[in-house]
C-alpha cells in the first residue's frame, strides 16, 4: 500500500515535471539543480521564491530604475540558476523594456513576470510537497533504504 | 555527449586536482554573490566538482584499469591532457592520471572548502584577514553595496588573486568591462558545473605567468611537493563563490612570488650604459635587448621594461624641467652629492673644474627634477621601485612632523663658497658632517652602494656643501630638524669623528632620509608618506645618466 503510494507519487512528480518542461517553465537547469542537492532542494527553491517575491514587490514600486534593474538582474540570475525558464525569459524582456525606458512595456513585463512567477511557485510547491510525501513514504517503507 | 563531457570534465577535474602543479585538488575559493540563490547554487556546484569525482574515480576507474604510472610522469601526463583535443585519447590520459591520483589519494577524501558571502565588505574583510588562504575569488557583477567591477579591481590589486566574474547579464560591454578591470573570466548565470570544474586553470595560469621569469625552480619544487599527496583541509561551503586553495594548506606555497629586484646604482648605471649603447648603434631600445646586454642574473624582461619606462619618464620630466626652470636657487648639497656620485661612479679622480654657473643651474634643476614629488611618485608607485628601497630602515615617524623651513634661498650660490674657508683641508667632510650628524644619519645606514671613492676633494665638491651647513657644525642651518639648533648637532659630534666619512657620506646618500635635508620640495615629499622609495644614490645615478645633465658635470 505504502509502496504503491511512493510509486504513484513518483509518477505524479514525473508527470508534473514533464508538463513543466513541456511548457517551458523549467529547463534542464532544474535537473542539474536536482542532481546537485537532493536534500536541500526544497530549501533552495523556497529561498528563491522568497527572494523573487521581494523583488517583485520592489519592482512594483518603480522607485528607482537603477535599483530595479539590479533587482531584476538578481532575479534573473536566481531564476536562471534554478532553471526557471519562462521566468527568465520574461526577465529578459523586462530588462529590454526598461533599457528602452518603455514604461508600458515595463509594466506589462512586470505583470507577466508576476504571473509566471506565481505559476512557477505553485507548481514547485506542489512538486516539493509530493517529494516530501514520497520521501516520507519511502522512509516508512524501507527505513534503511538510502536514496 | 553531455554525459560524456561530464565524465571527461569530471576526470579532468581530478587530474588537475591531484596531478596539477599547483593544485592538489584543494582549492580555496571565495564566492561573492548578492543573490543568495545563485550563491547557494554556486557553492553546491563547487563542492560537487571537487568531491564527487574522486569517489567516482576511485570506485570505477581504478578497478577498471590496473595501470600504474610513475609519479614523475604525472606532470607530463597532466600537461598532455590539457592539450589533447581528441576525445578518446583524452579519456585514456585522464584515466591514467586518475589512476595515479587515486593511487595516492585513495584514502583521502578531498572535500572542498568554499567560503561564500553575500556582502562585498565582508568578503574584503575575509580576504584581507587571510590573504594567503584563498586562490580564487568569484564575484558577481551587479550588486547594491559595491559595484562588482570595483570589487574586482580591489581584489586584484590588493590581494593579487584571480577573480572570475559571474553575471546574468551577457552584454558585450559588460564582459569587456569585466576583462578590462582585470577579471580572469566572465561567466554567465546559470553557472554550469563544467565551467566550475575548469576554474582552476585560471589560478594555474596566473601562477605560471607570475613565476615564468625567474622562478622555474619554484615550479620544480612545487611539483615535487605536489607529487607527495597531502591531505587538504576541508573546505567549508559557506556560500557564494568558491575559494580555491592552491597548494598546500599552509600559506607558504600559496603563491610563487617573484623575488624583488633591487635596482642598485651599479645596476642602473649598467642599464643606462646599455641603453646608450643601443641608442648609439641606432637599434631600438627594447627591454629584451637591454636584458641580453646587461646579462645580469635574475633580471627579468618585465623588470627592465618597467625600469626603462621609469627612466624614460624621468628623462622626459627632466627635459621639461630644464626647459621651464631657471636658476632659482641652488641646491649645492645636492649637486655636490651628484658630483661626488658622478665622480665616484665614473671612478675618476678629482674633477677640478668648477662650473659655477652651470652648477647653479644644474643643481636646482637636478634637485628639482630628482626630488620632484611627481617623479618621486613614479618611483613610488611602481612596484619595482618598492624594491629599490634601501636596506636602511625607513624613516621613522618622527621625521614626518618636521618643519622644514629650509628654502632654496638658504642655498647660497656656489660662488660665495668658492672662497669659503670653512671647507678646510677636508673640504667635503666638515661641511657634510652636520649632514652626517643629522638625525637622519643616525638612522641605520646600509652598506654603501656606490663605493667609497665618492667624496673627492675637488672644489666642486666643496661647492657641494653649501650654506646648508654654514658653520662647522651647521648651527646656521635653517632647517628645523627635530627642533634642533646647534645642540642637536653637537650631540652628534661623535659622528663627525668618523674615520671614514666617505662611507658615511655614501651611507647618507643612500639614505633617503638625507633627502630630508633638501629644500621644501623634499619636505613636501617628506610630508607625504613614503620617501624611502627613491634612493638618493639611485636618483643620482639616474641623474648621472641623463645626457642633458652631464653637460654640467
Amino acid at each position: 500500500m505504502l509502496g504503491w503510494g511512493v510509486d504513484r507519487l513518483r509518477a505524479d512528480m514525473s508527470r508534473l515535471l514533464a508538463i513543466l518542461f513541456h511548457q517551458g517553465v523549467l529547463d534542464e537547469q532544474f535537473l542539474q539543480l536536482q542532481q546537485l542537492q537532493d536534500e536541500s532542494s526544497p530549501n533552495f527553491v523556497s529561498e528563491c521564491k522568497t527572494d523573487g517575491y521581494c523583488d517583485c514587490r520592489l519592482d512594483r514600486e518603480f522607485s528607482d530604475y537603477k535599483k530595479m534593474g539590479i533587482h531584476l538582474n538578481q532575479f534573473m540570475g536566481s531564476s536562471s540558476s534554478i532553471g526557471a525558464n519562462r521566468v527568465r525569459n520574461v526577465c529578459v524582456a523586462f530588462r529590454a523594456a526598461s533599457e528602452q525606458n518603455n514604461r508600458a512595456g515595463c509594466l506589462r513585463a512586470l505583470e507577466l513576470l508576476e504571473h509566471e512567477y506565481c505559476y512557477l511557485k505553485n507548481k514547485l510547491h506542489e512538486l516539493f510537497q509530493m517529494e516530501q510525501q514520497r520521501v516520507l513514504a519511502a522512509g516508512a517503507r524501507y527505513p534503511l533504504q538510502q536514496h | 555527449m553531455a554525459k560524456n563531457n561530464n565524465e571527461v570534465t569530471e576526470i579532468s577535474m581530478h587530474d588537475d586536482g591531484g596531478g596539477a602543479m599547483f593544485k592538489p585538488a584543494g582549492m580555496r575559493v571565495l564566492a561573492i554573490d548578492a543573490n543568495v540563490v545563485c550563491l547557494k547554487y554556486l557553492v553546491a556546484i563547487l563542492q560537487k566538482c571537487q568531491y564527487r569525482g574522486l569517489l567516482f574515480l576511485s570506485s570505477s576507474f581504478y578497478k577498471l584499469i590496473g595501470l600504474y604510472v610513475e609519479i614523475q610522469d604525472v606532470r607530463e601526463v597532466v600537461v598532455c591532457f590539457q592539450f589533447r583535443l581528441c576525445l578518446n585519447l583524452r579519456l585514456v590520459l585522464s584515466v591514467i592520471v586518475n589512476t595515479i591520483k587515486v593511487e595516492f589519494q585513495r584514502t583521502v577524501l578531498m572535500q572542498s572548502e568554499v567560503t561564500s558571502t553575500t556582502s562585498a565588505a565582508e568578503a574584503l574583510k575575509i580576504l584581507r584577514e587571510n590573504k594567503n588562504d584563498y586562490h580564487l575569488v568569484i564575484t558577481d557583477v551587479k550588486r547594491l553595496d559595491m559595484d562588482g567591477f570595483k570589487l574586482l579591481e580591489i581584489i586584484g590589486l590588493e590581494m593579487d588573486l584571480p577573480v572570475i566574474m559571474v553575471s546574468a547579464e551577457d552584454s558585450r560591454s559588460s564582459i569587456m568591462k569585466g576583462i578590462r578591470h582585470g577579471a580572469r573570466d566572465y561567466l554567465l548565470k546559470p553557472v554550469r558545473i563544467q565551467e566550475m570544474q575548469n576554474i582552476w586553470q585560471h589560478v594555474l595560469r596566473k601562477r605560471l605567468s607570475d613565476s615564468s621569469d625567474k622562478c622555474s625552480s619554484f615550479i620544480e619544487e612545487m611539483i615535487e611537493q605536489e607529487s607527495v599527496p597531502s591531505i587538504e583541509p576541508e573546505e567549508e561551503v559557506t556560500g557564494a563563490k568558491e575559494r580555491e586553495i592552491i597548494g598546500s594548506p599552509n600559506g607558504d606555497t600559496c603563491s610563487v612570488k617573484k623575488p624583488r629586484v633591487t635596482w642598485s646604482s651599479e645596476l642602473h648605471v649598467k642599464f643606462v650604459d646599455c641603453v646608450k649603447k643601443l641608442e648609439a648603434r641606432g637599434e631600438r631600445v627594447q627591454p629584451k635587448r637591454i636584458r641580453e646586454m646587461m646579462n645580469v642574473e635574475g633580471l627579468s624582461r618585465e623588470n627592465i621594461a618597467s625600469h626603462l619606462q621609469k627612466y624614460r619618464n624621468m628623462l622626459k620630466k627632466n627635459k621639461d624641467k630644464m626647459n621651464q626652470k631657471d636658476n632659482a636657487g641652488t641646491d649645492l648639497n645636492m649637486y655636490g652629492r651628484i658630483l661626488a656620485t658622478e665622480n665616484g661612479l665614473r671612478g675618476t679622480s678629482e674633477d677640478s673644474t668648477p662650473k659655477s654657473q652651470s652648477l647653479a643651474t644644474s643643481f636646482t634643476d637636478s634637485k628639482r627634477i630628482f626630488f620632484h614629488p611627481s617623479k618621486h611618485n613614479i618611483f613610488r608607485e611602481n612596484s619595482l621601485s618598492r624594491n629599490i628601497t634601501t636596506r636602511n630602515s625607513l624613516p621613522e615617524p618622527e621625521f614626518q612632523g618636521l618643519n622644514f623651513s629650509a628654502s632654496s634661498s638658504t642655498w647660497k650660490s656656489p660662488n660665495e663658497y668658492m672662497g669659503s674657508q670653512s671647507f678646510g683641508q677636508v673640504p667635503g667632510l666638515c661641511n657634510l658632517s652636520p649632514l652626517l650628524c643629522s638625525p637622519a644619519a643616525s638612522f641605520k645606514l646600509s652598506s654603501p652602494v656606490l663605493g667609497h671613492n665618492l667624496i673627492d676633494t675637488s672644489p666642486a665638491s666643496v661647492l657641494s656643501t653649501p650654506n646648508y651647513f654654514p658653520g662647522q657644525y651647521g648651527e646656521g642651518i635653517s632647517m628645523n630638524l627635530c627642533g634642533g639648533g646647534t645642540s642637536n648637532f653637537r650631540e652628534h659630534d661623535s659622528h663627525c669623528a668618523y674615520g671614514d666619512q666617505k662611507s658615511l657620506l655614501v651611507d647618507l646618500m643612500n639614505n633617503e632620509d638625507a633627502k630630508l635635508f633638501m629644500d621644501e620640495e623634499i619636505s613636501d615629499m617628506v610630508n607625504q608618506a613614503m620617501i624611502s622609495e627613491v634612493l638618493p644614490s639611485e636618483a643620482l645615478a639616474v641623474y648621472h645618466a641623463k645626457p642633458e645633465m652631464q653637460v654640467y658635470l
